[in-house]
């Protein structure tokens, strides 16, 4: 089990060096950045808004990789964030990452397996998101973040409400992530009566951080590890999520990205956690 | 339905101001949205009005009216170089930068933020002829190092510059005047390589 791991893993790693090789070997030059601005190591300063008027769309295509539940299920999750002013951005938002921070869901938004391949409903998990700059600059960049998020619409419509920080720091090849939320269950808190009562929608914390490193001019990788802590049922219900990933700029407009995850590498209760795998193929467009 | 959204992505996307597509980028992240933004342009420099001069008053010495303040020194990207509207200036014997070069710093700063197609260029430092050559030597590689620091202090990739030291062989003006050696000291900007 172990093994298949590291076969991802290397797959991964091996496709995102590969592609770095390949980008970087007719150049003369490599110390030369066509597209440095699409990698950490680029000029300017960050931001965690879109200026007015901006317009970007991030669209992931997830799959389950677990034992046994290959691609039960798959998900296609895109995201759409539009920039309502300098200082504000608001996002319709499908996929775990843009809602949670955390690379790695799967089942998210347009489900596209069987139910009893893992697809509960059709179209689920959509949030809208408002984000508010409070500093743009080198090295630090943070921004206020908040929504309401459905976790499902049918036969219930499950709300919470999101909460949250997200900063940027970088410094030449070097960029840090940090995502800092949490979120309120507004409806339908509970599943069953009485004693018998379950929380599913209650408050959770999420403290997701990535790392990356920029490898060429148009090549980054991604380690992002953190936590999700439930205020209720803490010791049994809280886990570590890690992710490993590789960006790929085409140009300054459009981007890729592929990340494996392990959404539940430590976890309160699950003896053998590394049963629980994902792949995540993404794309980024800035129009 | 899928036309009407269709539409309202066509219509945000139209409406995305020019100055801003052109100075802002994605960058690797996973906090969407993340965008990588050149410097803000500076307003452009403000020639203060000399004031009308008073009419004659009968006191034999009236007040001497301020000077204006100089404008501040700019830098504007040229084909194959960055022109500078005066010269790095630098603490005598020194490689540290006077405080008002490090405004004009931050105009080269401004600049290559908003050429990202300038790919690299090549920081040439110059000196007079006053010291031995040797001496020259070091102090224009040591003058030359200090603007590279400055730039990527102020987040300029450290791959967008390479740098070269004259020393006093490549005078501009004549060494025997006070104001020839004040040209040959110098750094001038050189584009080296641009994307195409």
């Amino acid at each position: 089990m172990l093994d298949k791991t590291s076969v991802l893993v290397c797959v991964v790693l091996g496709a995102t060096l590969s592609i770095a090789r390949a980008d970087t070997e007719p150049e003369a030059d490599p110390g030369t950045a066509p597209h440095a601005a699409s990698t950490p190591s680029g000029a300017g300063s960050d931001q965690l808004t879109l200026p007015k008027g901006r317009l970007l769309l991030n669209a992931f295509f997830e799959m389950n990789l677990s034992d046994e539940a290959v691609f039960k299920p798959f998900s296609i999750s895109p995201d759409v964030w539009y920039g309502a002013t300098d200082a504000l951005t608001i996002g319709l938002v499908h996929s775990g990452l843009g809602r949670t921070g955390f690379m790695g869901g799967f089942g998210d938004s347009l489900c596209l397996a069987a139910k009893a391949d893992g697809c509960t409903d059709i179209y689920r998990n959509v949030g809208l998101d408002v984000r508010y700059k409070l500093k743009a600059g080198a090295p630090l960049s943070y921004a206020v973040d908040g929504g309401i998020y459905a976790s499902s619409l049918d036969p219930d419509i499950v709300l919470a409400v999101k909460l949250g920080l997200s900063g940027r720091w970088s410094k030449d090849k070097l960029a840090i992530e940090f995502q800092p939320n949490v979120f309120i269950g507004v409806t339908e808190r509970e599943t069953g009566e009485g004693e018998a009562a379950v929380t599913t929608n209650g408050e959770v914390l999420n403290v997701p951080v990535t790392a990356f490193y920029a490898v060429a001019p148009k090549i980054a990788l991604s380690l992002q590890a953190g936590v999700v802590i439930p205020f209720e049922n803490t010791s049994d219900g809280w886990f570590v999520p890690v992710s490993i990933g590789g960006h790929y700029f085409v140009n300054e407009s459009l981007g890729f990205n592929l990340a494996f995850s392990l959404p539940r590498l430590i976890a309160g209760t699950a003896p053998d956690t590394f049963d629980a795998r994902s792949l995540t193929v993404g794309g980024t467009y800035a129009f | 339905m899928r036309s009407k959204t269709l539409l309202a992505a066509l219509l945000f996307t139209g409406c995305a101001t020019p100055a801003a597509k052109q100075a802002c980028y994605p960058v690797a992240s996973w906090s969407a949205p993340v965008l990588r933004c050149a410097a803000p342009a500076a307003p452009p420099p403000v020639v203060e009005a000399k004031p009308e001069p008073e009419p004659a008053k009968p006191e034999p010495t009236p007040e001497p009216t301020p000077e204006p303040e100089p404008a501040p020194p700019v830098a504007k990207m040229a084909e194959d170089k960055i022109d500078l509207s005066e010269s790095v200036q630098f603490d005598e014997d020194s490689s540290n930068l006077v405080e008002r070069s490090k405004t004009l710093l931050d105009d080269v700063v401004r600049e290559l933020g908003e050429h990202p197609e300038v790919t690299r260029i090549q920081i040439e430092g110059h000196t007079d002829s006053l010291a031995n050559p040797k001496h020259n030597m070091k102090l224009s590689k040591d003058r030359v190092e200090s603007v590279k620091s400055y730039l990527i202090e102020k987040g300029i990739a450290p791959k967008r510059i390479v740098t070269k030291a004259f020393g006093e062989s490549k005078p501009i003006a004549d060494n025997k005047t006070d104001e020839g050696r004040a040209k040959n000291r110098r750094v001038d900007f050189r584009v080296l390589k641009k994307k195409k």
